[in-house]
């Protein structure tokens, strides 16, 4: 799908569709619109950026279930619900769910493009977090068994000359393995260096 | 053509304990068992119709099917602005948006047409109607509400009352609707004194009057009247349509449905209704 940030507009009511979508595109968005949820679900991809903006009650998936089926499919997009009047259970279990906002359909446009940007900017943010996340994991894949291994000790905290006894290894071989650990991540000091372990997930 | 049989009996032994003959009686109860059958087709139709159906229908129109045209009427109008404020605007696309806003403007008044014809059900069927049952029908559906409420039900009718001209459904519609807003009405009573009278007679005119009073705090003067505007409401959770559909299907029997405060306390609802021919008494 699409590279740039896009706004995939999901509602069963085609009228309603194409005017949030001029409304979008006049804003100034990249808009897409789809009638069901099943039609955006097929063109979503891992590389997708955006948000969606649905409707709450639709036949078929609704807004729940969409959002629900993202977050399973691995592109959790933020979503801004649509909706009749005061849902409430929805609501709470929309939030719960992590929407980003949850607005009337006859709430103003600045409400809506305002929810609009904001949906954008989390998934920008999270998007960013996650390929961070990704590239660590990445680097430390790269690490062999043994530097795995010297690796926890660092993180622990152990001088190399523990770490050797620890290991049955030569202090200099240690030194050897970590000189190889701080070129593969990327990192010299220890304290970044566990930071980055943790933040990868390395040693849960 | 099927029939319905009640059979009791008590079999009669001889000195040795043998059974030697049987006593009893059979019956067909084919009539009551239709009768009971009829009534709880009846309740399940009300149950359905009264609560389900109409106010169901009416809630679902007005949430989702005029919001949705009144939605895009709303993202078009807003786009179009936003459009007209660029140097050069783009004149087929606001032709498009007008367009647009003219087709859901007319499925919006289509709505309106339908709920309009919802309320107004041209398919109302006159038929001799037994009053007494058909307020104990409808006292029956609500008794255990009232139960639970703490609301005292009681039905008063005259005696040799002549059968109402009118559609039991809706009629029976009507008379849940003036029966739980009377129950509504004495919520904030004390426990004890929660009470709603059923009345039926017959007036002056000639016709059935059919009266519902409850002990609550009355009707001030200036909204007896607003109660029956559609919309109005003084409940938090109501619609305010109850009393304005009431008021449509009396008058479609070629009655009237009206309010009064009574001076002790409390408000009355009372609706007339005409005699069915050939049952005058």
């Amino acid at each position: 799908m699409n590279k740039s940030a896009t706004v995939y507009v999901v509602d069963d009511d085609p009228s309603y569709l194409v005017a949030v979508g001029r409304l979008l595109r006049a804003a100034g968005f990249e808009a897409r619109m789809f009638a069901s949820s099943a039609e955006f679900l097929t063109q979503v991809s891992r590389d997708t950026r955006g948000c969606v903006v649905s409707d709450l009650q639709m036949p078929g998936l609704n807004g729940l279930e969409l959002q629900e089926a993202l977050a399973r499919s691995g592109t959790p997009l933020p979503v801004v619900f649509l909706t009749g009047r005061g849902d409430i259970p929805s609501t709470v279990r929309a939030m719960r769910q992590g929407a980003v906002d949850f607005l009337e359909k006859l709430a103003p446009d600045h409400q809506l493009i305002a929810a609009v940007r904001r949906a954008l900017e989390r998934d920008a943010a999270e998007r960013a977090a996650r390929a961070r996340h990704d590239e660590l994991r990445r680097r430390f894949a790269a690490l062999t068994m043994r530097e795995r291994e010297v690796l926890r000790h660092v993180v622990r905290g152990q001088m190399n000359k523990q770490i050797a006894a620890d290991l049955g290894i030569h202090e200099r071989t240690v030194k050897l393995h970590r000189t190889a650990i701080t070129r593969k991540v990327g990192v010299p000091s220890v304290a970044e260096l566990t930071t980055l372990a943790r933040e990868a997930g390395l040693f849960e | 053509m099927l029939r319905w049989i009640a059979a009791h009996g008590r079999a009669e032994s001889g000195a040795d304990g043998r059974p030697l003959v049987m006593r009893g009686i059979v019956r067909d109860i084919t009539e009551s068992k239709r009768a009971h059958d009829e009534s709880e087709k009846l309740r399940r139709e009300l149950a359905h119709s009264g609560r389900v159906t109409l106010m169901g229908q009416l809630s679902s129109a007005l949430d989702h099917e005029l919001n949705q045209p009144l939605g895009a009427i709303l993202r078009n109008a807003e786009a179009a602005e936003m459009l007209l404020r660029a140097p050069e605007p783009d004149l087929d696309e606001l032709r498009a948006i007008v367009a647009d806003i003219r087709k859901d403007d007319r499925r919006a008044g289509d709505v309106i047409d339908r709920l309009r014809a919802l309320l107004k059900r041209r398919s109302v069927e006159l038929q001799p109607v037994e009053v007494e049952s058909l307020v104990q029908d409808v006292i029956a559906l609500v008794r255990t509400d009232a139960a639970v409420r703490h609301v005292a039900l009681d039905f008063v009718v005259a005696s040799g009352l002549p059968r109402a001209l009118g559609d039991k459904v809706h009629l029976s519609q009507v008379l849940l609707n003036l029966i739980i807003n009377g129950m509504d009405a004495v919520s904030e009573s004390q426990e004890g004194s929660r009470r709603v009278v059923i009345e039926a007679r017959r007036n002056v005119d000639g016709m059935i009057e059919v009266a519902v009073t409850d002990s609550g705090s009355g009707i001030p003067p200036e909204i007896a009247e607003k109660a029956f505007n559609p919309f109005f409401t003084t409940k938090s959770s109501g619609m305010g349509l109850g009393l304005p559909v009431s008021r449509t299907i009396i008058e479609a029997h070629g009655g009237k449905l009206w309010a009064e405060s009574n001076a002790m306390q409390g408000a009355t609802f009372r609706f007339t209704l005409p005699v069915a021919e050939g049952t005058v008494r």
